[in-house]
This record gives C-alpha cells, sequence and structure tokens, in this order.
C-alpha cells in the first residue's frame, strides 16, 4: 500500500518507545471493508506524554486497540508497531501476548468494569505483580502497597483490604494504574481515564499520570476527546479525524500556531470558564463522518467553512513546519 | 430559611423549594441515606439556575424530587406558588406538565423500536392532547424547532440517530407539552464537544424564543459558566453556595466552590487535594459542615455546628462559618 504522506518519521528511531508507520485498520462488517484507521505513523517518546484528540469514530481508540492486539479476528492491521525497536505487526499470538500487559499496559474509562469485584483491591494488585514477577505472596503484597502509594492512594496498608465498590471512581482508576504500573511498562496507554470522574479528581489523576512518566521514563499515550486536557497534560499532540491524523506536533508548538481547520473548530466548541452568561459556542456544524460511509476527499471538508473544490481529494499529511504536520490544503495562518 | 433569597429578585419565583429533603431507606443499612439535605433556592420565570456538584452530591435527586418522583420526605416544592407536594392525582399530573426532564443518555430514554415521531408524539398522546392531525403537525413543528427536518428524521428509529441527533429527539420530547420549566440533567455531558457546542447553542436559542425556564444540571462548571444567569454548589446532600453566576466564578466564598474551579480552572496554585480524602459515606455524613473532613480552612466550629444558608450579599448565600474573602 502507498503512502499518502509527504515526510516519513525516521525508519531508525532510537528515541521512541513506540513507532507507528502507516498504520491501517479495517474491519470486515456485512462483506464490507470499513476503514477505521488510515495511514497513521506516530511516535511516542519516553517519560513523554502523546496525546490522540479525537470525537467519536476518530479512530483514536481504535489506534491503540489495534496496538495493544484487543480487536479481535475481525480487524485486518497492516503497517508497522514497532515497541522498543521490536515489530509487533504479524508477530505470533503467543510472543505477542507476552508483551501486552508488560511492556505496554492500558488503563480505560470506567476501572469498575475491569476490576474484580469479589476482590481485595491489594490481592488483585499483588496478583498483577506476582504475574510478572517471580515473588512470593508475601514479597508481592508488599510490592503492591508501594504500587498503591505510589500511585497516591493515601493509607495503602489499610486500603489494600477494601473492595472495589468501597473505593471512589478516582481511587478506582488509582489502582488500576498501580497494576498497569506493576509490570514497568514502556508504554501506558490511558484511554478516556479521567471521563467518568469528577472534575477535582480528574485533575489528580492526570497529574499523577504526569508524575509517573517522568518518575518511571515511562512513554503514556493519553487518548481523549477534550483538547483543553490535552493542550495541558500532554507534550506531544495528534488530532484525529475520521480515521485519520490531521494535525500532529509538539504540544507547545501545536497550540501556538494551530493549522488545521478542524483542530481551530474543536478549540472554539470547548466552553470557557471566562465567559458570559448566554454567550453562544461557536459550533460546528453537521456530525462527525462514519466511517461506515466514506466520503472522497478531506472528511472535515462537509463541515470545513473553508472548503472549496480542491477539497475533494485528500489533502496529505505533510510536515508543513518542521515537526509540525497537517492534512490540509488551505491551513490556516499560512500563505498558499 | 425557607425566604433566604436575596432581595434583588423581583416577583414570584417559578419554581422555589423550600427545606426540602429526601431519604432513602435502603436495605442493609439501619440509618437511611441522606440524598438531599434542607434545600432551599427559587428559580424565576426566563432564567437558568446550573446547579453542580460531583457524583452522589444529590442534584439529580433534588430534579426528580422537583417533579414528585420521589416525593420529598420533608419540604415543599412550589411551582408557581403552588405546592405540588401537597398534589395528587389529576391535578399532580397537570402540573407535572409544566416540569419537563432532559436527561444525559439520549439513546437509553429513547424506546429503541419507536419511530422519531411517534417518540416526540407520545407525550402529546398521553395527556390526550389534539387530534391525531393535530398531533402530527405539532410534531412536525418540534422536530423543526430543534433543527430536525421532519421529512428525513420522522420515520427513522433512535438506533439510525447520531447523538446529537438523539439529543435533539430528546428535547422536542420535553418541550411537546409547552413546559414552563425544563430541567436538564447532565444533558449534553455525554456528547463530542462539536455536537456539544451546537446543543448548548440550541437550548439558549429554545430559551430565548419559547421563554423557557432551566434548572440545569451538570458536573462541567465550564458549560454552567455558559448557560447560567445563578449557580448552585451542592455537597453531599446540602446547598453550600447559591448566587449570580458572575459572582460565584468571580469570587467563590466557599472553599469547596473554590477547589470546583481551581479544578476547572488548573492554576498553578491550586493544591493537590490528593490526600484530602473521600467524599464521606451519605449514610454518616459528618456532623457539623459536611465538607469540613475535606475542608483546607476547618476548625472546630465545624464539627459542632452546622452552617446555615446566609445571605453574604445580594445575590449571594453561603452555608460556611469561615467563608473565603470575596472581592
Amino acid at each position: 500500500m502507498t503512502s499518502t504522506e509527504g515526510k516519513v518519521v525516521s525508519t531508525v528511531d532510537t528515541d521512541a518507545a513506540l513507532v507507528l508507520e502507516h498504520l491501517r485498520v479495517t474491519f470486515n462488517v456485512r462483506a464490507k471493508e470499513v476503514h477505521a484507521v488510515n495511514d497513521v505513523s506516530l511516535r511516542v517518546r519516553p517519560g513523554k506524554t502523546l496525546g490522540i484528540v479525537g470525537e467519536s469514530g476518530s479512530g483514536k481508540s481504535v489506534t491503540v486497540r489495534a496496538i495493544m492486539g484487543l480487536l479481535g479476528h475481525s480487524a485486518t492491521i497492516s503497517g508497522s508497531v514497532r515497541l522498543d525497536g521490536e515489530e509487533l505487526v504479524g508477530m505470533p499470538e503467543d510472543q505477542l501476548r507476552r508483551r501486552r500487559g508488560v511492556k505496554m499496559a492500558m488503563v480505560f474509562q470506567d476501572p469498575m468494569s475491569s476490576l474484580n469485584p469479589t476482590m481485595r483491591v491489594g490481592s488483585q494488585v499483588a496478583e498483577a505483580v506476582r504475574h510478572h514477577h517471580r515473588v512470593g505472596r508475601k514479597a508481592a503484597w508488599s510490592t503492591a502497597i508501594d504500587l498503591l502509594r505510589s500511585v497516591r492512594v493515601p493509607d495503602p496498608e489499610r486500603r489494600a483490604s477494601d473492595y472495589p465498590h468501597q473505593l471512589s471512581g478516582g481511587m478506582r482508576q488509582r489502582v488500576m494504574i498501580a497494576m498497569a504500573l506493576s509490570a514497568r511498562p514502556s508504554v501506558l496507554f490511558a484511554d478516556e481515564p479521567t471521563t467518568a470522574l469528577d472534575v477535582t479528581t480528574q485533575t489528580q489523576i492526570l497529574r499523577l499520570l504526569d508524575d509517573l512518566k517522568e518518575r518511571y521514563g515511562m512513554g503514556v499515550v493519553l487518548i481523549t476527546h477534550d483538547l483543553g486536557i490535552a493542550a495541558r497534560h500532554t507534550d506531544d499532540l495528534a488530532v484525529m479525524y475520521g480515521g485519520r491524523i490531521v494535525e500532529a506536533a509538539p504540544t507547545a508548538s501545536l497550540m501556538s500556531a494551530i493549522r488545521m481547520p478542524y483542530t481551530q473548530a474543536l478549540m472554539d466548541a470547548i466552553p470557557r470558564i471566562d465567559a458570559l452568561s448566554h454567550s453562544r459556542l461557536a459550533s460546528i456544524e453537521g456530525a462527525p463522518p462514519d466511517p461506515s460511509m466514506p466520503s472522497p476527499g478531506c472528511a472535515f471538508a462537509p463541515r470545513c467553512p473553508r472548503a472549496v473544490d480542491r477539497c475533494s481529494t485528500t489533502p496529505p499529511l505533510t510536515e508543513g513546519e518542521p515537526g509540525h504536520r497537517w492534512a490540509c490544503w488551505y491551513p490556516l495562518g499560512v500563505q498558499s | 430559611m425557607s425566604n433566604a433569597n436575596n432581595a434583588a429578585d423581583a416577583g414570584a419565583p417559578l419554581l422555589e423549594l423550600r427545606g426540602v429533603s429526601k431519604e432513602f431507606h435502603v436495605p442493609g443499612h439501619r440509618v437511611p441515606l441522606s440524598a438531599v439535605s434542607d434545600v432551599s433556592f427559587s428559580v424565576h420565570e426566563g432564567e437558568t439556575l446550573g446547579l453542580v456538584g460531583e457524583s452522589g452530591c444529590g442534584k439529580s435527586t433534588t430534579a426528580r424530587v422537583i417533579i414528585q418522583a420521589p416525593r420529598p420526605t420533608r419540604g415543599e416544592v412550589l411551582l408557581r406558588g403552588v405546592n405540588m407536594t401537597a398534589l395528587h392525582g389529576q391535578s399532580l399530573r397537570k402540573a407535572r406538565r409544566e416540569v419537563q426532564m432532559v436527561f444525559q443518555d439520549p439513546y437509553s430514554s429513547l424506546d429503541p423500536r419507536w419511530k422519531v415521531r411517534d417518540l416526540v408524539a407520545e407525550p402529546l398522546r398521553v395527556n390526550h392532547m389534539g387530534t391525531r392531525t393535530e398531533r402530527a403537525a405539532r410534531v412536525d413543528e418540534l422536530l423543526s424547532v430543534v433543527g430536525l427536518d421532519p421529512k428525513q428524521y420522522g420515520d427513522r428509529k433512535p438506533g439510525n440517530l447520531s447523538g446529537g441527533q438523539a439529543q435533539r429527539v430528546g428535547i422536542a420530547r420535553a418541550l411537546a407539552l409547552s413546559p414552563s420549566l425544563v430541567i436538564c440533567d447532565e444533558a449534553v455531558s455525554s456528547l463530542d464537544v462539536s455536537i456539544r457546542a451546537q446543543i448548548l447553542n440550541l437550548l439558549e436559542d429554545l430559551r430565548q424564543e419559547l421563554g423557557l425556564t432551566y434548572l440545569f444540571i451538570a458536573h462541567d462548571l465550564t458549560v454552567v459558566k455558559h448557560v447560567s444567569d445563578w449557580v448552585g454548589v451542592m455537597y453531599l446532600g446540602r446547598l453550600c453556595e447559591h448566587g449570580r453566576s458572575d459572582v460565584i466564578y468571580r469570587s467563590p466564598a466557599h472553599p469547596y466552590t473554590a477547589s470546583l474551579l481551581a479544578a476547572v480552572s488548573e492554576t498553578a496554585t491550586a493544591p493537590d487535594r490528593s490526600d484530602a480524602g473521600e467524599i464521606p459515606s451519605p449514610f454518616n455524613p459528618p456532623s457539623g459542615c459536611r465538607f469540613r473532613t475535606r475542608c483546607p480552612y476547618a476548625q472546630e466550629r465545624c464539627a459542632e455546628e452546622v452552617p446555615e444558608l446566609r445571605i453574604l450579599s445580594a445575590g449571594h448565600r453561603v452555608a460556611c462559618h469561615f467563608p473565603l474573602a470575596t472581592s
């Protein structure tokens, strides 16, 4: 399959924990091919957070599930996924299983559905520890307490004896993160980890992830629909729309010079704390595209106020400025 | 406390809650769960009150108690001065038409087997409003009002609608009986960012065009800022601060409100209160001020004495013994 990308991420990449190149994910739905992820190239640096931002159907969660090998047999994955230099696409299932949960781990939106309700949380963390390390029960328990302490569960010795339902959503999410950390992964995926949490707890969990990535030198991939959260808690940013990356750059440079009209529209649609009562929000008319019904050209064109005839041809994702890629024929703030 | 609303309000309120409490008896617990405790506030016609707080603070129970489903354990709910808590049967059903709700998950509140047209017609049919032809015309009108072309969407089923379209149907249903008060319970919380903006703008347009009054319940303070004239902050079943939204957002007086705002604005100085413990159990709320176990400013008095909601300035009430300095 040929690439539509102008410039490809360097093939020799020693400075990355995870490198995706031309990742494609196709589902077979009722004898029809649905391209959920199209030609995604990204890299995750150790000790840094990559934010993948997008709305429903943008392909952000499918991308991560493809990397984790959670999609099952209906999905066809092509391209390259290299974790610590090792190619995962095409790797036999038994070998892949050894990497999953060890070199990469995942935290989901709803911690309650990922925890065993009949087991004390300390035992669940200890079980994860014993799964990855040859240690006895007692050592595993004390490691579990240490892990709970490192994710700032207050009074971890006592909390370890609690069952999941006795903990708040934020504490459960900390337990999930402790379990994910038990194997010392190179990359931690967090899929909307704070969406189900209250505002005060959201900030705590995001700050915890900020702190852990530095302490463990671990790459973090934060998947979120909230560009505001991504702007504050990531080092690199990729915006997805209709299964493609439409803009990507280091967070600071992207936020200071947004090029893709969709990214700008997402930014404008976020309610502001300093807004006046009854002020209108800049909304994006229409709805995100349905991946099962792709239209030719730029996927955002039907909703884009700047769209012209040329947008019926898919714009390639090109590096318009050093480190800043965008897929738009008429980027904002750039003379054509 | 029941008439503690401020002097800035003119005329009789559309909705008034006087000392409303709701307790639930939960199997396996000797003491009842105190979901809402002694809540009083009022909402005037054409205005929007945003009710905020974390999950379990009692904001959704407050909404349900207003429509008397379930009825409050104590206190009164007045709609245009009429005590809803004293109404039964036909008169209660009639009063309830004036208050309609829009829920968080549009799909789960719409029967997936029904067509959009029939879903919007249902409240009209149940309440015997108009003839079949009149109802059909009203449904077309309602769909147009919420921005859905009746020809294009009328015969679809919820499964063939996007999240935003489904929420528009939910709003059309809520408007069918021409209510005065619409309670939006986390109505935009599960929508995509671009769709959320559309629905918030739609609600704002409807307020102006139809003269609606909203009780807007949300955990997201930034969303509430956009829609509200007044804001009420709840914690563990109690109203801890209430006032003009510009005043509350500019200078919150309750430490809990301040912590919520700090979390949203994420100022560098905002303390990380992850070690401040959990929200206490509503079966056994702390004595005195319910927020004291997580409050950085708590003193002895806070454990001994329940702080009453008192007037701090015109249009600003707070339930705190040691309110933060306001500008």
